[in-house]
């Protein structure tokens, strides 16, 4: 399936996009998600282990499934405040 | 994102969810926050604004440039704000964060908590501008005086944070203060100033 990731802050900047697609087999989880990322944008691996995974606006374990038609984003540590 | 709606809003979690804007792209009016959580049970109203540092060490703040995840930072947000009333007898919550360019003295976030005494109210203000600061979604790209720019990414500067510094820690402690969170973190000093011996990056 079909997955359109959405990038922010850093993470943005080196997409070059605001959002990006993978592909991820039926029934991939976010560990997947992860694995589909550091191939499509190797520039990411420096920061890769302190991104999270959202799936529906909400923060994912490796394990979470991927349902059909989820909105899942890339998130680099956070800063607000 | 809409601007400002000021609906009364009570206590979250005996009312209905009302329509109000969380992320904001104008000046905050802190006076609005209060009245947003104005009520005659309260005998406590504790305000926490977050303003924008014009030093951090010796580099100048030029300006700083907010971006979010909306949808995810409103949710977040509102949660905050629910978990909040459950955790301490709040008459009224509200947390408001700016986004966009904003200036070094601007106002950045608010939170206002009433309640019928102060030390809960007290308590409930740090306890949200922590977890703020932990988990929702938005993030801060320092724009410093010699031109160059950078994103504030707190979590990548060391690899010895507690679980408590991870989005998916689910903080079940008590209110007692989290030294292990990033807040005492020295590594972060280009984003902290030393206040009286304490490491605060508000």
């Amino acid at each position: 399936m079909k997955i359109h990731l959405r990038m922010f802050a850093a993470a943005r900047e080196v997409a070059g996009a605001d959002a990006i697609e993978i592909m991820l087999p039926a029934g991939a989880c976010v560990a997947d998600v992860r694995t589909a990322l550091a191939r499509q944008l190797p520039a990411l691996a420096q920061m890769s282990g302190q991104l999270m995974i959202a799936v529906n606006h909400e923060y994912a374990a490796d394990d979470a499934p991927i349902p059909p038609d989820a909105e899942v984003a890339c998130i680099p540590p956070v800063s607000g405040g | 994102m809409a601007e400002l709606s000021w609906t009364r809003r009570v206590n979250p979690m005996h009312e209905e969810e009302t329509k109000t804007a969380r992320l904001v792209t104008s000046a905050i009016d802190p006076a609005e926050v209060i009245a947003a959580v104005a009520d005659p049970a309260s005998g406590a109203t504790v305000v926490f604004l977050g303003t924008v540092r014009e030093m951090t060490g010796d580099r100048r703040t030029e300006f700083l440039v907010y971006e979010c995840y909306a949808e995810m930072a409103e949710k977040v947000m509102a949660d905050l704000e629910r978990q909040a009333c459950e955790r301490w007898p709040l008459q009224g919550c509200r947390i408001v964060h700016r986004l966009g360019r904003l200036d070094p003295a601007e106002i950045s976030v608010a939170i206002a908590v009433s309640s019928p005494h102060r030390r809960e109210a007290f308590a409930a203000g740090s306890w949200i501008i922590d977890e703020f600061k932990r988990v929702v979604p938005i993030w801060k790209q320092e724009n410093w005086g010699d031109g160059s720019s950078e994103w504030v990414h707190h979590g990548e500067c060391c690899g010895h944070h507690g679980a408590a510094a991870h989005p998916l820690h689910t903080d079940a402690t008590d209110d007692a203060p989290r030294n292990d969170s990033h807040h005492d973190c020295e590594h972060l000093q280009a984003t902290s100033q030393i206040v009286g011996g304490e490491v605060s990056r508000d």
